[in-house]
C-alpha cells in the first residue's frame, strides 16, 4: 500500500541512487582524454583547452591532450615498447618520439614554472615545456606548448636548471681577537648563518638539486694564499697568521680602522636525485660556491719590552 | 553612535573636495605663466605628444591585429604586425596565430582596452593598457564554445616595450607589469 510515507522513501531512495551515478560520472568526465574527433566531445567538459600566460600580459590558448598516434606512449619521448616510432636522424628534430613526431624540446622550459597548468600535470616528472616536431609527410613542422616527460638526453639541461635553484645562504663573517688581530697572531675567522650545511633546490622536472658544504674557502686579503677550511667553524675556526701590519690598507672597519679585506665563500657539494634515486649528469657541475661575503681585519703590533737582568 | 557614519562620510567628502582642490590649483601651477612661454620647452612638450598619440594609434591598430591573426580569417598573420611591432614581436604574434589554426582554435569577439598610458624617453618607451578579455571567446573553428578559462575573466594589465625605428614606433616585448598597475 502506497502511503505517504512510503512515497517519500521511494524518493528519497531514487535521489540517492541519481546522486549516486551523477557522482560516479562526473570524476570520470574529467579525467577523460579527448577524443581524436573534435565534434564528439561536449566543449563544455573538455579538460584539453587549457589557458597559459606564455609572456607576461599575454596569454594563449592550448590543446595539452596528446595527438591520435601518441597513444601507445602516452607522449612520454618514445620510452614505451617496441622502440622509437619516428625517425630521429634530421636535425633538429632528433630528441624524442611524440607517436610518429621526431620532436625537440626547449629544456628548460623557457615558462616560469609557476605558468604550468599544473592541474593537468600527467605525472611527477613531466616538464611543460614547447615542442617542435617534424610530421612525416607534412612541411610545416608541429609547434606546441605541452606537457613531456624528458628524454634521458634531455636531463643535463634540466640539471643546470635544478642547480640554479640551489641558493646559498646569506652568512657573516668575523674574526678573533674581535675588532684588532695582531702581526704573528693567530687570527680565527668565523662564519655566522651557515643553517645545518644542507640547501635543497626546488624541483626541476624530475630532478632536484641538494648541496652539502664541503668546505670555506677564506681569502685573508692579504696577498696570501686562500685557505680551505673545515666547515663547522664553531668547532673548528680557520685560523691564519698575519706577517705585516695593515696600516696602509685603503679597506676601512666601521670604526675607521685601515684593515685587510678578508673574505670568504661557501663551497657546496652538489648530488641530483631523480625519484629519490642518485643521478649522475655528465657536463653539469658537481659543486657550487656561493658569493664572497667579508670584513675589514685591522692587523696591529705588539711592541715587545725587552729587558736584560 | 548611529549618527558617527554620516558625519565620517561628510568629512570625508570635505577632505575629498580639499585635496582635489589642491591638486587643481598645484596643477595650474604646472603650467607655468602663459605670459612667459619657453619655446624650447614648448616644441619638446609639442614631439612628446606627438610621439605619444602615435604610439597610442599603434598600440590601438597592433591589438587589432592580434584580434585579426587570432581570428582564423588570416592567411597569412604576420602581414597584419608589419609597420607596427618589433620582427620579434611579429613571430611571436605569428606563432600564436599559426598554432591556433593547427589546433582549430579561433578567437571571436575582441578585448576591451582600457587605461592606456603611455611613457616616452627619447627613442625608446613603453605602453601600457588594461586588456578585458572576458568577450573575447575562444572556440573550435568548428564553432564550438570551449570554456573560458577563469583567467580570462578579470581584466589583466599589459605593458609594452615601444621603439622608435626609421621614424616609427613599433610595438616590442611584452614587459612583466611588476604590480604597479591595476585593472
Amino acid at each position: 500500500m502506497l502511503t505517504p510515507r512510503r512515497v517519500s522513501q521511494v524518493l528519497l531512495a531514487a535521489a540517492v541512487l541519481l546522486a549516486g551515478l551523477l557522482g560516479g560520472v562526473v570524476p570520470g568526465q574529467a579525467a577523460t582524454v579527448r577524443p581524436a574527433a573534435a565534434d564528439a566531445v561536449d566543449p563544455a567538459n573538455d579538460p584539453c583547452y587549457v589557458l597559459i600566460q606564455v609572456r607576461p600580459g599575454v596569454f594563449e590558448y592550448v590543446n595539452i591532450c596528446p595527438d591520435p598516434d601518441e597513444n601507445d606512449d602516452g607522449g612520454d619521448g618514445g620510452s614505451g615498447g617496441g622502440g622509437p616510432r619516428c625517425d630521429l636522424t634530421e636535425e633538429p628534430y632528433d630528441e624524442f618520439c611524440l607517436g610518429t613526431k621526431a620532436c625537440r624540446a626547449d629544456i628548460p622550459s623557457p615558462l616560469p614554472e609557476d605558468e604550468w597548468p599544473e592541474h593537468t600535470r600527467p605525472g611527477p616528472d613531466h616538464i611543460f615545456t614547447f615542442v617542435q616536431c617534424r610530421v612525416p609527410g607534412q612541411e610545416e613542422p608541429y609547434e606546441r606548448w605541452r606537457w613531456i616527460e624528458p628524454y634521458e638526453g634531455a636531463l643535463p639541461g634540466l640539471g643546470w636548471q635544478a642547480l640554479g635553484r640551489l641558493q646559498t645562504p646569506a652568512f657573516t663573517m668575523r674574526f678573533e681577537p674581535a675588532g684588532m688581530t695582531y702581526v704573528g697572531a693567530d687570527t680565527r675567522f668565523l662564519l655566522d648563518g651557515l643553517g645545518d650545511g644542507e640547501i635543497i633546490g626546488s624541483v626541476a622536472g624530475p630532478l632536484q638539486a641538494t648541496g652539502t658544504l664541503s668546505h670555506v674557502e677564506i681569502d685573508p686579503g692579504d696577498g696570501s694564499d686562500t685557505i680551505d677550511c673545515d666547515p663547522d667553524l664553531r668547532s673548528r675556526a680557520c685560523e691564519h697568521v698575519y706577517l705585516e701590519m695593515s696600516h696602509d690598507q685603503t679597506a676601512e672597519d666601521f670604526d675607521g680602522n685601515p684593515g685587510f679585506a678578508a673574505q670568504a665563500r661557501l663551497v657546496y657539494d652538489v648530488t641530483f636525485t631523480m625519484g629519490g634515486a642518485e643521478v649522475n649528469l655528465p657536463g653539469v657541475p658537481d659543486s657550487l660556491e656561493s658569493p664572497w661575503n667579508g670584513t675589514v681585519v685591522p692587523v696591529g703590533e705588539i711592541q715587545a719590552l725587552v729587558r736584560t737582568r | 553612535m548611529s549618527g558617527s557614519f554620516p558625519r565620517a562620510g561628510r568629512r570625508f567628502t570635505v577632505g575629498l573636495v580639499c585635496i582635489a582642490v589642491v591638486a587643481a590649483c598645484s596643477g595650474d601651477d604646472d603650467l607655468g605663466d602663459p605670459a612667459s612661454p619657453e619655446p624650447r620647452a614648448t616644441v619638446t612638450d609639442d614631439a612628446a605628444t606627438r610621439a605619444e598619440d602615435e604610439i597610442r594609434t599603434v598600440f590601438e591598430q597592433f591589438i587589432d591585429a592580434v584580434v585579426e591573426a587570432q581570428s582564423g580569417r588570416s592567411d597569412d598573420p604576420a602581414t597584419l604586425f608589419e609597420g607596427l611591432a618589433t620582427d620579434e614581436t611579429i613571430e611571436f604574434n605569428a606563432g600564436i596565430a599559426s598554432r591556433y589554426a593547427d589546433q582549430g582554435i579561433v578567437r571571436v569577439g575582441e578585448p576591451v582596452i582600457s587605461d592606456v598610458n603611455v611613457q616616452v624617453v627619447d627613442r625608446s618607451g613603453v605602453v601600457s593598457a588594461c586588456m578585458d578579455e572576458s568577450e573575447w571567446a575562444p572556440q573550435l573553428a568548428s564553432g564550438e564554445a570551449i570554456p573560458p578559462a577563469e583567467e580570462q575573466l578579470t581584466p589583466h594589465p599589459v605593458v609594452y616595450e615601444v621603439v622608435e625605428s626609421d621614424g616609427a614606433w613599433l610595438i616590442g616585448d611584452p614587459i612583466e607589469p611588476g604590480g604597479t598597475i591595476t585593472c
